[in-house]
């Protein structure tokens, strides 16, 4: 089933003066739970701006726009009028609670200067038990194997590693969504290798990941991908799908692996559908040699 | 450029003093400072050099971690000596040397060693304090001792945070600070030359880039932070609580005694014990 739907949202950024700047154009999609979703786009497409939205940092800024979490419109706990089954009002916060997002600079997303106070930044603000923060801070730096730096300070760290404490952070929310912002762009590809293997590792586990980056390796992982392109939906696919189309015109480039295949299509050879990785694409060649 | 400023750098070890409650470390530190202040006798100066020296080696720092804060205020130290050695005499006190309108006294010559050890020992003392506790937990003691304020509506829980933050980005601040150094540097751009008004004026490329990244980085920091239910309200809670054990007690009790042999001294042995340890050296 579909956890977050957008429905006909529109950003407009207030550049003062009167001048404004039009980021998303009637945006409609959604998302499946358990799904691993990349969104591509070249800068100034509106993803990062997008991102926000999912987790109600942003809110639509036209009255028709919907984002829905769960079943919970982001605009409307603003108004704190939502009520769940219990009667209790539902807030921003269970929305933030649902969909974590780690952000692009490493540097900019850390609050504490010791590692596991960090990580138990997010649990401390909504207000959980003390040994329940204890746990969620130790199963949380464990899924990213960092319990051995707990007492370390985050400056002393590589941009991987505190990272890997920035997934940590959501994580001890238990999110049902994480959304990387651009998470692995800072990164060596050492790092960004780690951060992949986590966020795969984290969707095998049933957890939503929704990767915004312009590392079309990166997004050949996905299940889907989603490419964004002037504020506006392009192209929707599975990575086959959407690398067998032109991408370049959205100011994207094709994976290593589908680019050296077209390449060696008009050369002669035969691919069925685009190659998003090395292994298809030995495969397909050898296939053909034979 | 900024490596010798070690205002903030907890020096990681695990030692009697590092596990005190940072509440009572404050304390104690507040008890030093003003201590110092009420400090008159030579007596009493080294009595406080002898406890801060027991305090750095009960805490097992290097003893150049704490000169090294003192390294960085050495010129206002230097400034306040010459200051005092030529014109903190009083007028009848035995000159000891004079040039034209410049007299040093007896006095003033007094004054000027007893301000020297008072400075060096208050930024040693008070350096002691960031050496060994972490940010966190000072920012976490701060707020305890503010706490009552809450009941006059002051946003201690804010304050706190604000600090907190403060002190934690302050590496991150020195490094980009250096690394836009390197940048300008390797454009030609020239620090260590020129009087100190060109010096100063050729900061300003660095101060720039990096006020604007500060802004930057606040709006990032505050989107992260609002993302993870960021809220200053009741409902927050800590992971770690600070708990007084038998240590803590021992530390205060032992600072009050310190406190107490230094009120004493001035007020009531008013300057005997000088005269029964130095005699006729003064």
């Amino acid at each position: 089933m579909s956890y977050i739907v957008l429905k006909g949202v529109n950003f407009t950024y207030s550049l003062g003066e009167g001048r404004s700047l039009k980021a998303l154009k009637n945006l409609s999609f959604s998302v499946e739970k358990g799904s691993f979703v990349a969104l591509v786009g070249m800068n100034g497409s509106g993803k990062s701006t997008l991102s926000k939205l999912l987790n109600g940092l942003f809110l639509p800024t036209n009255k028709q726009g919907q984002v829905i979490v769960d079943g919970i419109n982001t605009k409307e706990v603003e108004d704190g009028t939502v009520k769940d089954g219990d009667g209790n009002e539902v807030t921003a916060f269970d929305v933030r609670r649902k969909v974590g997002i780690v952000f692009q600079n490493p540097d900019n997303q850390t609050v504490a200067t010791i590692v596991e106070d960090d990580v138990a930044f997010g649990p401390e603000n909504i207000g959980l038990p003390r040994e329940e923060i204890v746990e969620r801070v130790t199963s949380a730096l464990e899924s990213v194997g960092m319990q051995d730096y707990k007492d370390r300070p985050v400056s002393k760290l590589s941009g991987g590693q505190k990272q890997r404490v920035a997934i940590a952070g959501v994580l001890a929310m238990r999110p049902d969504v994480i959304v990387f912002d651009e998470s692995t762009a800072m990164l060596d590809p050492l790092g960004r290798r780690e951060i992949m293997s986590i966020a795969k590792e984290l969707n095998n586990q049933g957890i939503t990941v929704i990767m915004v980056t312009h590392n079309m390796d990166e997004a050949a992982l996905a299940d889907r991908i989603i490419v964004l392109s002037k504020g506006e939906v392009a192209l929707d696919g599975t990575p086959k799908e959407v690398f067998s189309q032109d991408v370049t015109r959205f100011g994207l480039t094709l994976p290593p692996a589908t680019e050296t295949a077209n390449r060696l299509g008009a050369v002669g050879f035969d691919f069925d559908g685009a190659m998003i990785n090395e292994v298809e694409l030995v495969e397909g060649i050898c296939k053909q040699l034979r | 450029m900024f490596k010798d400023i070690s205002f903030g750098q907890y020096y990681p070890v695990n030692s009697p003093v590092h596990r005190l409650d940072a509440r009572v470390k404050l304390l104690i530190t507040l008890m030093f400072v003003v201590g110092i202040f009420f400090i008159k006798s030579y007596f009493g100066f080294m009595l406080t050099a002898v406890v801060l020296v027991l305090i750095i080696l009960l805490a097992r720092l290097p003893i150049m971690s704490v000169l090294k804060s003192v390294k960085a205020v050495l010129f206002i130290v230097a400034f306040t000596a010459l200051i005092n050695l030529f014109l903190g005499g009083e007028n009848g006190s035995e000159v000891l040397w004079a040039w034209k309108s410049l007299v040093i006294t007896k006095a003033s010559d007094h004054t000027t060693i007893k301000m020297v050890l008072r400075l060096v020992l208050l930024i040693s003392g008070a350096s002691l304090l960031s050496l060994t506790t972490t940010p966190v937990a000072l920012a976490d003691g701060i707020e305890s001792i503010l706490s009552p304020l809450r009941h006059i509506r002051v946003p201690v829980r804010d304050i706190a945070m604000i600090m907190s933050i403060a002190l934690r980005f302050i590496p991150t601040l020195f490094e980009e600070t250096n690394k836009i150094i390197s940048a300008q540097k390797s454009r030609g751009a020239s620090f260590d030359t020129g009087g100190p008004f060109a010096r100063a004026k050729a900061l300003l490329p660095v101060l720039i880039p990096l006020f604007v990244n500060s802004f930057r980085r606040a709006d990032e920091l505050a989107f992260a932070m609002d993302s993870r239910c960021y809220n200053a309200t009741d409902k927050r809670v800590k992971m770690k609580v600070a708990k007084i054990g038998i240590g803590d007690v021992v530390a205060l009790f032992v600072m009050c005694a310190f406190f107490t042999v230094i009120m004493l001294d001035r007020y009531y042995w008013c300057g005997l014990v000088d005269t029964l340890i130095f005699g006729g050296l003064l």
